[in-house]
C-alpha cells in the first residue's frame, strides 16, 4: 500500500482542507505531489483562460512552483503545476501546459480573477539559500522563508484588480521575481483605443508581455493567446513582436531601482486615471504598470524602441524593440518574439562544464573584494581564484545588477580589447560597443553584448577599484581548434584613457595582477610585528593566450606560474618596525574593509597612538551600520571625527576621545572626502556620486546646501578629494567624471575657474600658502599643477617618467631573464620615478614635499614642491592609497600612509635629518592596524586592519587649521613653535 | 490619399467603434487620415495640403475648428566652446489654415536665439506638423542630430532615431531631415521632443536638445482644481504658459505670454528663473523631467489638479520624460516652485513664483548668465 494510492481516493473537500492546513504548516512535498497527480487525472485538458466558461472570481488556484539555480548562477522560479478549482472544489482547468518547462525570468505569470484564492506551494531547490514569496499589496508582512529542500504554501486573496509583483525579498534582483495578474471578473479592462477610453474584453488580447525592469536590463516573457496561452521566456532585452492592430497588453514590473518605461510612438491609459501617457515612472522599491495598446495604432508598422528613459539606464543598455509587423502580404516574418540571450545556456570547454555562459551576471555590492561578483563566483573561484571573473563566447551578454549596495555607481569599461580594423589594414580599433560608460552615476545595472574576443575589465568611476573581468573567448583558442589553447586575452588591450598595449607587456601583466589582488581578499598582504610572513597571491593556474608587440601569438601555459616568476612571488614580508622617533598625538586610519560582528557593511576607523605606535581605538558604529568609512576630518577643537560613508549617503560624527556616536547626517550619494573651512569650521563633504559639495554649517547636523561644482550647462563633475585654502576662502575639487578641477570661491559664491586636468582626477593637495595646488590624475598617472589664484596650469608632473608600459616579458618568452622590467620588484628609495594610478597627494604643512600614493605600483613618489620635480620613489604596500601629514615629535612631519590591500600603516619621514631638505625622505617604520584595541564598539571578524584609505593625524597640523586649535588645547602644547605656525 | 468617400466610411466605422467615452468626431476624422509612407517620397516640405482641406469641408458645423498645418524648420547648434551644451533654434514657423488656405508666418513669436528648452511648438488636436531639422553643429564627428517626439502620431520614418534602432533610416540631419506629426486622437496634452541620434543611439537630450509640443484640446476646454472641485477652464483664459524642464541640476524654463498678440511671445528664461504672473490670471504649468534623477515637483501654497483624476495635488513625483500639466489661478502671495528630491532641493533647484497686481507688467526674470552665454556663443 503506497501513499499515492491512498491520496487519490480522498475527496475534494479533504483536499481543500488539506490545502488550508498546508497554508499554516509547511506542506509535505509528497502530499502535494500526490494532490497534483490527482487533479491531472481529473482534467488533463488545457483550457483557454479567457474563453473558458467556468465562473471566475471564486476559484482557487492550486499552484506548485520551485525556486531553482540556473546555469549562470542566477536564480529563478519555475512552474510545476497550476490547476484551477471552482467553489465546489471541482477541478475545472489544468493550466500546467501553458507554462515554460524551465525556470524563467520573469517567473511564471499567474493569471487569476478578482475574488480568486491563490495558493502557491513553493519548493526551494536552491542549495544554501532561503527563499521567500513576497507579493507587495497582497501578502505584505509575510516573512516566512522556505529552506533548501523544503516547501511552504503561501495563500493569497486576489481582492483587487491589477498586476502584482511577486519576488523573493533577498534575491528578487537576481531573478526570483514574476507577476500575478488579477483581472476583473467580467474580463473587461479599460484602455485607450484610438484615443478613446473604453473597455477591452480580455478575449480580444492577442498577446501579453511581461517586462521586468531589473537593474538596467529588461527581462521579458511573451504569453501568446493565439497559441494556447503559451508562456515563453524571452530573457534579456528581447525583440517583442506583434501584428499591426493586434491588441496586446504589457505588464511592466520593476523592483529595486526607479525606472521610467517608454515605448516609442504608442500611448496608453494610465491605470486609475483618464490620463493618456507614453512614459511611466516605476518608483523604488517596487512597482508595476499594466496597459493595453493596439500595436502600431495610428503609427503603423515598424521597429519601435522601448526603453527606460532614465538617461544613465539608456547609456547602460536598457533598451530593445517592439516590432510591429505589417498586415501586408509582403510581411512574412512570424509573429513570434525574438528572445535575448538566456542565462540557462552554457558551453563546456577546457574540460570544464559550462566554462562559458551566454549571460554572465555580476552582482554589485559594498562588500570588500567582491564588489562585482559573478552570480556563479563561488563555483568558479576554485578555477578562477577571483569571484569577479566570467567567460562568455562572442555574442554573449554581460549583465550587472546593483543588488546589494547603498549608493550609486557606474559600470565603465576600464580595459577592453582592440580589434583589427577591417577597412584599414594594420590598424586597430576599439572592440564593438566599447568604450562602455555612463555620463553620471546611478542606481541600476548594465547590460552589454560583447562580440570582440579578448579581456574586458569593468569598473566604477566613483569607486575605481571595483572590478569585473570578462573574457570573450575566441573559439579559435579553444582546445578543439588549437593545439595550444587558452583563455583569450586578445592581441591588444586599451585602457579607458586610450593607452593601448599588447597583452604581452609589463602594463598588461600589472593590470592583471592588481585585478587578482583587489578582487581576492585571500591575496591581500598580512604583515606581522613579531615575525616575517609570506605573501603568496594566487592567480588562475590556467592557460591564457596573449600576443607580443609584434603580433605573435603566445600561450601562457599557467598564468599562476608566470605571474609568480615575473613578480618574484611568493615574497617575504619583513616584520614591521615602528618608527624610532614618536609622532605627536594620534593617527586615524579608515580600515575600510575590516569586517565586524554586529554589522553587515564593512569598515572601521582605527586610531594609532603616535607615541606608543599602538592601535588605541577602533570605531565600527554597528548601530549605524557604518558602510565603508572612507575619509575623515576634525573640528578646530579636535573633539569630533567627521567620517564619510563612501558606499552610502551618510556622514557620521563621533567623539574622538572614546569613539561614541554623536550624529549621522544624510549628505548625498557616495560622500568621499570631508574638510572644514579653517575660518568658519563649516564642514564640506564631496559628493562623489553627485555633482557638488555638501555644506554643513559648524554646530549643525543637517545639510545647508549642496554647492554645484559645474555650471548648469556642464556635465556632472562627481568630485572626489577636495582641498581648502589655508584661509578657508577657496576650495578646489578633482572632478572625477569631467577631467577637470573646480576652484570655488566662498567669498563670491562663484566658481573662479574650471581647469582641464588629466584623466580621472581623484585627489588634490595644496601649498600651505595656497599659491598652487596639485591634482592626481588617476588614469594618466600624472599630477596637474594649477595656480590657485588664476587657474593657470603649470606643466604636469609624470609619476611614470621612468616606465615603459610595453617593457617586460620578452625575456620570459625567450627563456631568458624573467625580470627585464624596470621595477618588477618593489623599489625602495630608488631615484627612478615609478608610480601608476596615483591617488592621495597632499603637500606637507611646511610646503616642502608632496607625497603621492600610487595604487597600481604600490609605490610612493616624493615631489619637491619648489620646482615640481618628482625626486624619488619609496616602497608602499598593495593598494597604496591614503596619505596625510602629522607632526613628528620635536619638529618636522611624518607622512602617514595607508594601503587598501594590506593591514598596516607606513610612516614616511620627509626630512629625517631635519636639514630642511627632502632628499633623504624615507620610510621610517610601520604600524600593524589589525591589533586588538582596548576600546572598541564591535568585534573584528575578518580582514583585520585592511582597507586602509582615509588618514587623519590629530592634531591637524596643516597651515591655517593648526593656528585655530585653541591655545588651551593640550594637543597644541605638544607642537613645536614651527609646527604651530608652519608657513610664516 | 484617401478619397472623400473613404473618409466618410471611416468615420462611420469609427462612430460604431467609439462608445460614449469617445472623443469628438473631429478627432475620429484625423484618425482616418492615416499616415502613409508613400508621402515620404515627396521631397517637398508641403505635401498633403489638399487632402486636409477636403477633410475640413465635411466637418460638422458644431466642430467648427480649423485644422492647421505647421511647417517648421529648426536647427541645432552648439552653444559653448567646451562642447558640452547644444540647443535647438527656430528658423521658420508657418501655419496654414487648411480651411481658408491662409498662411501665417509665426516665426517671430519664437525666440530666434538657440534656447533651452528649445522652441515650444503649440498646436491643437487635428493639426499636423512638418518639421525639418537642420544641423548647425558644424562637426561631422558628432553624427546626426534629430527630433524624436512623444505622444503625437508619426510613422517609423519620423521616429527621429538611428537605423540601427528603427531598421529603416538614420533619421536626422545632415542633410536636413523632415518629420511629419499628426495630432490625432489621444494626443492632446504636452509632450517632450528631444534628440535621439547625436553621438549614438541615445542622443544628446541631456545636453540641451529638448523642447515641448503643446497639443491643445480642439474643444478649448481645460480642467482646473478649485476649492476642492474639478472645474472647466477655458483654454482662452490661459495668459501664461510655463514650460519647465527639471534636469538633474536645475530647472530650465521657458514662458509663453499668451496675451501678446504680435511679436515674440516665447521667452527662454534660463535656469531656475524667478517667475511672475498677474494676480488672478490663469497660468498653465508644463513640467517635464529629463536626465537620470527622479524628481519631486512642488509649487508652494498651490493645490492643483492631478491630471486624469479628481484629486488635488501639492507635489508630484516624476521620472525622466513623464509630463505633468496643470492650470492654476495666480494668488496674491509669493510662492516658489522647487524640486523636493534630496539632492535637487539642496542644490537649490527652485525659483520664485510671484503674483503681480494688475495691470502688471508681470515680467519673469531670466537668469542672465546662462542666456548671455547662449547668445554670445553662437
Amino acid at each position: 500500500m503506497n501513499k499515492k494510492n491512498a491520496m487519490i481516493t480522498i475527496s475534494a473537500a479533504v483536499i481543500m482542507s488539506m490545502i488550508l492546513t498546508a497554508s499554516v504548516l509547511a506542506a509535505p512535498a509528497t502530499a502535494l505531489t500526490a494532490f497534483v497527480e490527482q487533479v491531472q487525472q481529473v482534467n488533463a485538458n488545457n483550457v483557454d483562460i479567457f474563453k473558458s466558461a467556468f465562473a471566475a472570481g471564486t476559484n482557487t488556484h492550486a499552484i506548485a512552483m520551485t525556486a531553482e539555480k540556473v546555469t549562470n548562477g542566477q536564480v529563478a522560479f519555475k512552474m510545476a503545476s497550476h490547476v484551477v478549482k471552482d467553489s465546489s472544489g471541482n477541478t475545472v482547468e489544468n493550466r500546467t501546459p501553458n507554462y515554460a518547462s524551465t525556470p524563467t525570468m520573469p517567473g511564471p505569470t499567474i493569471f487569476v480573477r478578482k475574488g480568486d484564492t491563490v495558493q502557491v506551494t513553493l519548493t526551494n531547490n536552491i542549495p544554501g539559500t532561503k527563499v521567500s514569496f513576497n507579493v507587495p499589496g497582497m501578502n505584505d508582512g509575510v516573512s516566512r522563508v522556505v529552506n533548501t529542500g523544503s516547501s511552504f504554501t503561501f495563500v493569497l486573496n486576489a481582492n483587487q484588480v491589477g498586476t502584482y509583483l511577486y519576488q523573493d525579498k533577498k534575491d528578487g534582483l537576481l531573478g526570483l521575481f514574476g507577476a500575478i495578474v488579477v483581472d476583473p471578473v467580467d474580463g473587461k479592462v479599460p484602455a485607450a483605443i484610438n484615443g478613446s477610453i473604453q473597455d477591452v474584453n480580455l478575449n480580444e488580447l492577442g498577446k501579453e508581455y511581461v517586462l521586468g525592469m531589473i537593474g538596467s536590463t529588461f527581462w521579458g516573457m511573451e504569453i501568446d493567446h493565439n497559441n494556447a496561452n503559451k508562456q515563453t521566456a524571452e530573457w534579456i532585452n528581447p525583440i517583442l513582436v506583434a501584428k499591426q492592430d493586434q491588441k496586446v497588453r504589457f505588464h511592466v514590473i520593476s523592483l529595486g531601482m526607479a525606472h521610467t518605461f517608454h515605448l516609442h510612438a504608442h500611448r496608453w491609459l494610465d491605470p486609475g486615471t483618464t490620463n493618456i501617457i507614453d512614459t511611466k515612472l516605476l518608483d523604488t522599491p517596487y512597482a508595476t504598470h499594466s496597459f493595453i495598446v493596439q500595436a502600431g495604432e495610428n503609427v503603423g508598422a515598424g521597429d519601435w524602441q522601448y526603453h527606460c528613459h532614465v538617461f544613465a539606464h539608456m547609456e547602460a543598455g536598457m533598451h530593445s524593440v517592439f516590432r510591429v509587423l505589417s498586415n501586408a502580404p509582403t510581411e512574412t516574418r512570424p509573429n513570434v518574439s525574438i528572445a535575448g540571450n538566456s542565462p540557462l545556456v552554457g558551453h563546456d570547454a577546457f574540460g570544464v562544464t559550462n566554462a562559458a555562459v551566454d549571460v554572465a551576471t555580476f552582482t554589485v555590492s559594498d562588500q570588500p573584494g567582491t564588489w562585482f561578483q559573478s552570480a556563479r563566483g563561488n563555483a568558479l573561484a576554485p578555477l578562477t581564484v577571483s569571484k569577479s571573473v566570467e567567460v562568455i563566447l562572442p555574442g554573449g551578454t554581460v549583465n550587472f545588477v546593483m543588488s546589494d549596495t547603498n549608493t550609486q555607481h557606474t559600470i565603465t569599461s576600464l580595459i577592453y580589447p582592440m580589434q583589427k580594423d577591417v577597412s584599414n589594414p594594420g590598424q586597430f580599433i576599439a572592440a564593438d560597443h566599447m568604450p562602455f560608460d555612463e555620463t553620471t552615476s546611478y542606481r541600476g545595472g548594465a547590460t552589454a553584448t560583447l562580440h570582440t574576443p579578448g579581456l574586458y575589465v569593468f569598473s566604477c568611476k566613483i569607486h575605481p577599484y571595483m572590478f569585473a573581468s570578462v573574457i570573450v573567448q575566441n573559439p579559435n583558442d579553444l582546445p578543439d581548434k588549437s593545439p595550444e589553447p587558452g583563455l583569450t586575452l586578445g592581441e591588444k588591450i586599451s585602457t579607458d584613457n586610450n593607452i593601448v598595449v599588447p597583452t604581452v607587456s609589463d602594463l598588461a601583466l600589472r593590470l592583471l595582477r592588481v585585478f587578482f589582488i583587489a578582487t581576492t581578499p585571500s591575496n591581500w598582504q598580512t604583515f606581522s610585528s613579531t615575525s616575517d610572513t609570506t605573501w603568496n597571491p594566487h592567480y588562475p593556474a590556467l592557460p591564457f593566450i596573449a600576443y607580443t608587440d609584434g603580433g605573435s601569438r603566445f600561450q601562457v601555459a599557467d598564468l599562476n606560474a608566470t605571474m609568480h616568476a615575473y613578480f618574484q612571488e611568493p615574497r617575504t614580508l619583513k616584520k614591521t618596525q615602528t618608527p624610532a622617533t614618536p609622532g605627536v598625538g594620534e593617527v586615524w586610519v579608515d580600515t575600510q574593509f575590516e569586517m565586524t560582528a554586529n554589522k553587515y557593511k564593512p569598515g572601521t576607523a582605527t586610531a594609532v597612538n603616535a607615541t606608543t605606535w599602538q592601535v588605541s581605538k577602533k570605531v565600527a558604529l554597528p548601530e549605524q551600520n557604518m558602510n565603508n568609512p572612507h575619509n575623515m576630518w576634525t573640528d578646530k577643537n579636535q573633539q569630533y571625527i567627521y567620517q564619510t560613508e563612501w558606499f552610502d549617503n551618510k556622514l557620521d560624527i563621533f567623539n574622538r576621545a572614546d569613539g561614541t556616536f554623536v550624529s549621522q547626517v544624510t549628505v548625498g550619494d557616495s560622500p568621499a572626502h570631508v574638510q572644514t573651512r579653517s575660518d568658519t569650521d563649516d564642514l564640506h563633504v564631496s559628493l562623489n556620486g553627485a555633482n557638488g559639495i555638501a555644506e554643513i554649517l559648524a554646530g549643525t547636523t543637517t545639510v545647508n546646501r549642496i554647492i554645484p561644482m559645474q555650471g548648469a550647462d556642464e556635465d556632472p563633475t562627481h568630485p572626489h578629494a577636495h582641498w581648502m585654502t589655508h584661509d578657508g576662502k577657496k576650495m578646489v575639487t578633482p572632478n572625477a567624471f569631467t577631467q577637470d578641477s573646480t576652484v570655488y570661491n566662498f567669498n563670491t559664491n562663484h566658481r573662479d575657474a574650471k581647469v582641464h586636468t588629466g584623466a580621472h582626477p581623484i585627489a588634490t593637495g595644496m601649498m600651505p600658502d595656497d599659491s598652487k595646488y596639485y591634482v592626481a590624475n588617476f588614469l594618466d598617472s600624472t599630477i596637474s599643477v594649477i595656480e590657485t589664484a588664476t587657474g593657470v596650469k603649470l606643466p604636469d608632473i609624470s609619476m611614470l617618467k621612468d616606465y615603459l608600459p610595453t617593457g617586460g616579458l620578452t625575456g620570459l618568452i625567450s627563456g631568458g631573464d624573467p625580470l627585464p622590467g624596470l621595477f618588477a620588484a618593489y623599489p625602495d628609495g630608488i631615484p627612478a620615478v615609478i608610480g601608476a594610478l596615483p591617488i592621495q597627494t597632499p603637500v606637507s604643512p611646511n610646503g616642502k614635499a608632496m607625497v603621492t600614493a600610487n595604487t597600481l605600483t604600490g609605490t610612493l613618489v616624493i615631489t619637491n614642491t619648489t620646482d615640481n620635480h618628482a625626486i624619488k620613489t619609496l616602497a608602499c604596500d598593495a593598494g597604496c592609497h591614503g596619505v596625510n601629514f602629522g607632526a613628528k615629535q620635536g619638529g618636522g612631519y611624518y607622512a602617514y600612509v595607508s594601503s587598501k590591500f594590506s593591514n598596516r600603516m607606513i610612516v614616511v619621514d620627509i626630512d629625517p635629518n631635519n636639514d630642511g631638505k627632502i632628499a633623504d625622505a624615507k620610510v621610517v617604520g610601520s604600524v600593524i592596524l589589525a591589533a586588538s584595541p582596548s576600546i572598541h564598539d564591535d568585534t573584528v571578524t575578518a580582514l583585520a586592519g585592511t582597507g586602509g584609505q582615509g588618514v587623519l593625524a590629530i592634531p591637524n597640523v596643516y597651515n591655517g587649521w593648526v593656528q585655530k586649535i585653541p591655545d588651551n588645547n593640550p594637543l597644541k602644547a605638544k607642537l613645536s613653535p614651527a609646527q604651530q605656525n608652519p608657513y610664516p | 490619399m484617401l478619397s472623400a468617400v473613404g473618409i466618410i466610411a471611416s468615420i462611420l466605422a469609427m462612430s460604431v467603434l467609439f462608445s460614449a467615452n469617445s472623443v469628438n468626431s473631429f478627432s475620429s476624422l484625423i484618425a482616418a487620415t492615416s499616415l502613409s509612407k508613400s508621402s515620404r517620397d515627396s521631397t517637398a516640405t508641403i505635401r498633403t495640403g489638399e487632402g486636409a482641406t477636403s477633410n475640413n469641408s465635411i466637418l460638422p458645423a458644431a466642430a467648427a475648428v480649423s485644422a492647421m498645418r505647421h511647417n517648421i524648420t529648426m536647427t541645432a547648434v552648439k552653444v559653448n566652446e567646451s562642447g558640452e551644451l547644444y540647443a535647438y533654434m527656430m528658423v521658420s514657423h508657418k501655419v496654414t489654415d487648411l480651411n481658408t488656405h491662409v498662411v501665417t508666418d509665426i516665426t517671430s513669436t519664437h525666440s530666434l536665439q538657440p534656447s533651452i528648452p528649445g522652441p515650444t511648438i503649440v498646436i491643437k488636436e487635428g493639426d499636423e506638423v512638418y518639421l525639418t531639422i537642420r544641423n548647425g553643429l558644424k562637426d561631422p564627428s558628432l553624427g546626426i542630430v534629430g527630433v524624436h517626439v512623444h505622444g503625437i502620431h508619426y510613422d517609423i520614418l519620423s521616429d527621429g532615431t538611428l537605423k540601427v534602432l528603427n531598421g529603416e533610416a538614420d533619421e536626422g540631419a545632415p542633410p536636413p531631415y523632415e518629420v511629419h506629426w499628426i495630432a490625432g486622437p489621444g494626443t492632446k496634452g504636452t509632450w517632450p521632443y528631444h534628440d535621439h541620434t547625436l553621438m549614438g543611439v541615445n542622443g544628446k537630450e541631456y545636453r540641451g536638445l529638448f523642447g515641448a509640443v503643446i497639443i491643445n484640446p480642439a474643444d478649448g476646454n481645460l480642467q482646473q482644481y478649485k476649492d476642492g472641485n474639478v472645474v472647466n477652464v477655458a483654454l482662452s483664459s490661459i495668459t501664461k504658459e510655463i514650460v519647465a524642464y527639471a534636469r538633474d541640476d536645475s530647472f530650465w524654463v521657458q514662458e509663453i505670454d499668451n496675451t501678446k498678440t504680435e511679436g515674440q511671445n516665447q521667452t527662454p528664461l534660463g535656469t531656475n528663473p524667478n517667475l511672475k504672473a498677474i494676480i488672478g490670471s490663469n497660468v498653465r504649468w508644463h513640467i517635464i523631467p529629463l536626465g537620470t534623477d527622479i524628481h519631486d515637483f512642488k509649487l508652494n501654497t498651490y493645490t492643483w489638479l492631478d491630471p486624469g483624476t479628481t484629486n488635488g495635488s501639492t507635489h508630484k513625483k516624476m521620472g525622466p520624460l513623464e509630463n505633468h500639466v496643470f492650470v492654476i489661478t495666480t494668488k496674491n502671495n509669493p510662492s516658489q516652485y522647487m524640486d523636493g528630491a534630496f539632492k535637487n532641493l539642496f542644490l537649490g533647484d527652485a525659483g520664485k513664483f510671484d503674483g503681480v497686481a494688475a495691470p502688471g507688467p508681470a515680467i519673469s526674470t531670466p537668469t542672465n548668465a546662462v542666456l548671455a552665454s547662449l547668445t554670445e556663443r553662437i
